[in-house]
């Protein structure tokens, strides 16, 4: 916490004052009898008036920084696509010399911490074979674990990540879960967050004689795909990719590829500037139809079978039309981590950052991820065995 | 030339008038123009006086005046005004036939040499009325500023008025935005009148006249902004002879030509031109490639009697060039154009027109500089505005007037994912007003109401746009003046931009968003002004200003299908006070302003970043001898609101990294700001100096000015990088020299 003070001039205006004093009394022709009289009680009075304000607002010292903050900083994103969850916990903290990457610097990490997922109890149909009886599921208690990882990001002060940590855990869809987070010298944070429930994802026949015999149809050829999504859902993003196989070293490996569904120049379907989605608010309707154009998958396909892969054996085995459901805590975030900031100025807009109960930061929401696979035929045009 | 047909039916085009029963009755009335003798120039605000009597009247901006409703009989009449000699003459009124009597006034400095001119011509109207104050260029000479002088950085001088930097000349008026103030040049509306950086405005002090500023409850015929008007009158060129002026300082030279044209007509033209950017880089403090330019020009025709024709164009351009790829580069320009007459059509009702227009444009290039995107923005609007006063009787008179516009707004960016946009809109701007003076005894009514057609023909909300402007003065015992004002206002035009950026060198000019009601505020002030002892003058006010309606940034967007603005309320209020004292040679003037501004947006209420508490400016003129004037001037003010930092947070960025393991990904640190504006920034206080002495050399005045500013180098908190924890003061101990020879 580096204080910057304002330097300290009380030592010249003093002669500045008194250069006001000059100017007031001396540079002008001075009046005789009474008129001299108010004419010095004049000057006397304005000087007086100047060096009582210079005085009360000099030496004002001058911290661009408040007291640190001691609120949690929690970031908890629960998803069905996975067995291990993970809650990041850690405290606001101060920079050394303005740099919160310097060397110095600590992410404060809350080691001591209690992180626990609460299931809420609910009723389930359909137990010992018949559809109308419901049971009653009660809610779990998930401690988890504190645990050190390295991180993925390298940049900024490369120090380990500690992370609370619970495997064989998988939440659901339509579920609720409770983050609650306890530190002895942070306080309190804690937020739930329903995850969607599952949507519906088709594809047309149209569209499925276009993924099984690209080179017969147009580029600007549509393949649509038809969701009906979670309702009062916040925001979604689907992604199509490409599941293929290929011998590298001798071993077959799998591998995937996301296809564009648009580009900086969508009438060339080239790959160069493509553009991927991303997440997107939910407007009026739940129902949605998605196109991607033949021209990109088949820009893709080109790319690995000619370029990437020319003379490689590849498999082309599937494509892979994937959701994502973000709940509304976790649309927020993100929406906020998408607004603009001035880094420059002082006066910044309140920064954007999304809180917990408890007076915390971060986020404490979930996603669900479902996929919708077609298998591509053993014939496929590109395949090259 | 009067009481003919045309004039008659344009009256009646102009205002849809209803002229008071009585006008044309068989009464007498002494009516004509106050004009300078030697060059032809109108003169404004001149007292005449029908000697003997209570009655008398005052010349309007075009130096027309009129006695009304007069019995016939001889009477001597006198015309006065600071600087001028007063004169007087005699007429004859017989019933039924009014006189033109016009007046001819000497310069005092002119006619008799030990003279000293001081003090400043004052019209009547800013004795009764609130929030107004009027500058002329006399006024804004004095003030001491960097390099030239100028007539916005003049106007911080005024209470209310408050600037959050030494290099802008923009302002912000009793808690109101930047793009609150409309500036009006002969009527034309200049939408970025500053030049780069905002050291000079566009605005010549050398072609002024004077200024009018309304801070508040501004009367009917203006409207469209909800804070200020700065209503700019420029001077007519000499009709005597050709005169030429030139002047060289450190960062720019200009020279202005003025002389008569044809028979009863002037002209004038001024034109500045930057020299060097190295000035501007030792004022802020880095290096910045500026260049700029402003051109005026005026012809205005006398052809006799009362009527009066000018045409007045101006053009400004500016260049922020940087040879730097990362740097963008910034040009903007404005041209503007009025042609304006005033006439008497018929028996007590003055006419006067304009027609005017005015573009202004911007771009900004990123080139590849990061964190900013290319821009740019147009404003065009071309214009009709008539006004008519009708003298209805020895007090009281009406006014009636309408305005149409054309406004086409163009704003085109390309925002931060890269796609570019194009916002353009173009609305129909028709407003028509009424407006009643009178005067009863000790008490002055002004009443009026301005229709902001447009949106009410479009359906939208009637009392939003039936605009009151209600004024009320009494004069009390020993001379004090208690006066109340009240008026409704609504703005459909704002800039884009971050409201808490340091500085905007590139603000683009949009229609209020449909999804948001206009812009609304209602200003209430009342006041008292008078004497508080034989040499000092006190005017005290106090206001209230509801923002009833507000376009705000929509925090919490985070999608394009987002608005970007929201509805938002505010409301500001304040204690006003104005001191004026001569003394012998000595001026003094001091102003004093206690205020709160307070913006709600989506449940939060913050002060904006140019709330200032207290803020005081003392000035003291001195003109010991003739041809040389010194002057004092001291600006202390409270310290501006900003957020403090309360630490850093490590945030996951959540770039295409879902699905996946988002919490090892990406992750930016994030600075965690305390509540919003609730700390406040180190006091401002500065003391500046100026000295200025002129003489005839070889037939050609000679002026020497030297200024200094921040005498004694106050280091005042311009802004604070917190990316690298520097503090970026204000201007230093800054002295220039001007040297300006006039023939």
């Amino acid at each position: 916490m580096l204080p910057v003070r304002q330097a300290c001039h009380c030592g010249i205006r003093p002669v500045w004052i008194g250069a006001v004093h000059f100017f007031l009394t001396c540079t002008v022709r001075l009046p005789t009898g009474r008129d001299a009289t108010l004419h010095k009680g004049f000057s006397t009075l304005v000087c007086g008036i100047s060096a009582l304000l210079l005085s009360l607002s000099c030496n004002q010292p001058f911290d661009a920084n408040g007291p640190v903050d001691q609120h949690l900083v929690v970031f908890a994103i629960l998803s069905t696509d996975r067995s291990t969850q993970f809650v990041r916990v850690t405290a606001p903290f101060q920079a050394i010399a303005f740099d919160p990457s310097g060397k110095y610097s600590s992410d404060n990490s809350v080691t001591n911490a209690s992180v626990d997922i609460r299931t809420q109890p609910y009723y389930e149909l359909g137990h010992y074979s018949n559809p109308n009886y419901a049971y009653y599921v009660p809610g779990r208690l998930i401690s988890l674990r504190d645990t050190v990882l390295v991180r993925d990001d390298l940049n900024g002060n490369g120090l380990p990540l500690h992370v609370y940590a619970t495997t064989g855990f998988t939440p659901e869809h339509g579920k609720l879960y409770g983050v609650y987070v306890a530190s002895p010298a942070h306080g309190l944070a804690s937020g739930s967050v329903r995850l969607p429930t599952k949507p519906t994802i088709s594809i047309p026949w149209s569209s499925i004689d276009v993924v099984n015999h690209p080179p017969s149809y147009e580029p600007s050829a549509s393949i649509n795909f038809v969701l009906t999504l979670a309702d009062s859902l916040k925001g979604y993003v689907s992604r199509l990719y490409l599941d293929y196989e290929v011998v590298q070293a001798g071993e077959w490996v799998s591998a995937r590829v996301e296809v564009p569904i648009s580009s900086a120049d969508p009438a060339s379907y080239t790959l160069a500037s493509p553009i991927y989605p991303a997440i997107t608010q939910c407007l009026a309707t739940n129902n949605l139809r998605v196109t991607y154009k033949n021209g990109y998958l088949r820009s893709v396909i080109r790319q690995l079978a000619d370029v990437v892969h020319g003379s490689e054996k590849i498999v082309f085995d599937r494509v892979v039309f994937m959701v994502l459901q973000v709940d509304p805590n976790l649309y927020s975030y993100y929406s906020t981590t998408q607004l603009e900031r001035d880094p420059r100025s002082i006066r910044l807009d309140q920064p954007p950052v999304t809180r917990l109960a408890g007076g915390g930061y971060g986020v404490i929401g979930g996603y669900t991820l479902d996929s919708l696979v077609y298998p591509l035929s053993e014939n496929f045009y590109a395949n090259r065995r | 030339m009067r009481s003919n047909a045309p004039y008659r039916l344009i009256l009646a085009v102009a205002g849809g008038l209803v002229i008071p029963s009585g006008l044309n009755a068989q009464t007498c009335d002494i009516y004509g123009v106050v004009t300078d003798s030697l060059t032809r120039q109108r003169i404004p605000s001149a007292n005449i006086t029908l000697l003997g009597t209570t009655r008398g009247a005052a010349s309007n901006n075009v130096g027309f005046y009129i006695i009304p409703k007069l019995p016939s009989g001889n009477y001597e009449v006198s015309a006065s005004v600071m600087g001028y000699t007063k004169v007087t003459k005699r007429v004859v009124l017989r019933e039924g036939r009014s006189i033109e009597l016009n007046f001819e006034l000497q310069a005092a400095e002119i006619l008799e040499r030990e003279v000293v001119v001081s003090g400043s011509r004052r019209p009547v109207h800013t004795e009764s009325a609130v929030s107004v104050h009027v500058l002329d260029q006399q006024d804004i000479r004095t003030i001491p500023v960097a390099a030239q002088q100028d007539l916005l950085q003049a106007l911080k001088i005024l209470p209310g008025i408050v600037s959050t930097s030494d290099v802008s000349s923009r302002f912000y008026v009793r808690g109101g935005a930047g793009d609150q103030n409309l500036f009006l040049l002969n009527g034309t509306r200049i939408y970025y009148p500053f030049h780069a950086l905002g050291i000079y405005s566009v605005f010549n002090p050398n072609i002024v006249e004077n200024v009018e500023v309304y801070t508040g409850a501004f009367p009917p015929g203006y409207g469209g902004r909800l804070s200020s008007v700065v209503n700019i009158t420029t001077r007519d060129g000499r009709a005597d002879r050709i005169s030429a002026r030139t002047s060289l300082n450190f960062l720019s030279g200009e020279a202005l030509l003025e002389g008569p044209a044809f028979e009863n007509s002037s002209w004038l033209v001024n034109f500045r031109k930057s020299l060097s950017s190295k000035t501007f880089s030792t004022i802020i403090g880095q290096h910045v490639p500026v260049s700029f330019y402003d051109g005026t020009a005026k012809i205005s025709f006398q052809p006799g009697g009362v009527r009066k024709f000018d045409l007045t164009i101006l053009s400004s351009g500016d260049n922020l060039l940087s040879s730097s790829p990362i740097e963008p580069d910034y040009h903007w320009q404005n041209n503007a154009f009025s042609l304006a007459g005033s006439y008497l059509p018929t028996n007590r009702v003055f006419v006067q027109w304009l027609v005017h227009g005015s573009s202004y444009s911007a771009d900004r290039n990123a080139k590849q500089a990061t964190g900013v995107t290319s821009q740019s923005t147009s404003v065009s609007h071309f214009g009709l505005r008539a006004t008519a006063t009708a003298y209805a009787g020895p007090k009281d008179q009406y006014d009636f007037g309408f305005e149409f516009g054309t406004p086409l707004l163009d704003f085109k960016f390309t925002n931060r994912l890269g796609i570019p946009a194009d916002l353009q809109s173009s609305f129909v701007d028709v407003s028509a007003w009424a407006r009643y003076q009178v005067q009863k005894e000790r008490t002055h009514l002004d009443l009026g109401i301005q229709a902001e057609l447009a949106p009410l023909l479009a359906g939208e909300g009637l009392l939003n746009e039936l605009q009151p402007r209600l004024g009320l003065s009494y004069e009390l015992n020993g001379g004090w003046i208690a006066k109340a004002s009240y008026g409704r206002f609504t703005q459909r035009m704002l800039t884009v931009g971050n409201e808490d950026d340091v500085i905007s060198i590139f603000e683009g000019w949009i229609e209020v968003p449909s999804n948001v009601p206009l812009q609304r505020a209602d200003h209430f002030i009342v006041g008292l002004s008078g004497n508080v002892a034989p040499m000092i003058s006190l005017n005290a006010e106090t206001y209230y200003k509801s923002y009833g309606s507000l376009v705000v940034y929509n925090w919490n967007k985070g999608n394009i299908a987002d608005p970007d603005y929201v509805q938002g309320t505010g409301d500001s209020y304040g204690v006003e006070l104005v001191a004026r004292s001569k003394y012998a040679w000595m001026d003094f003037y001091g102003t004093y302003t206690l205020s709160w501004a307070w913006i709600k947006n989506q449940g939060l209420t913050y002060s904006p970043r140019f709330d200032r508490r207290h803020h005081i400016n003392l000035m003291a003129v001195a003109r010991p001898i003739k041809g040389l004037s010194a002057t004092l001037k001291w600006e202390f003010g409270s310290g501006f609101p900003y957020s403090q930092s309360i630490g850093y947070m490590e945030r996951p960025s959540l770039e295409n990294s879902l699905p996946g393991r988002f919490e090892f990904g990406k992750a930016e640190y994030l600075i965690l700001m305390g509540p919003k504006n609730t700390a406040r920034l180190p006091a401002y206080h500065r003391l500046d100096a100026s000295l200025a002495y002129s003489a005839m050399l070889f037939g050609l005045e000679f002026s020497l000015g030297i200024d200094i500013l921040n005498v004694y180098n106050n280091e005042n908190i311009f802004y604070f990088d917190r990316s690298t924890g520097s503090r970026i003061n204000m201007l230093p101990f800054y002295p220039s020299v001007t040297l300006t020879v006039t023939y």
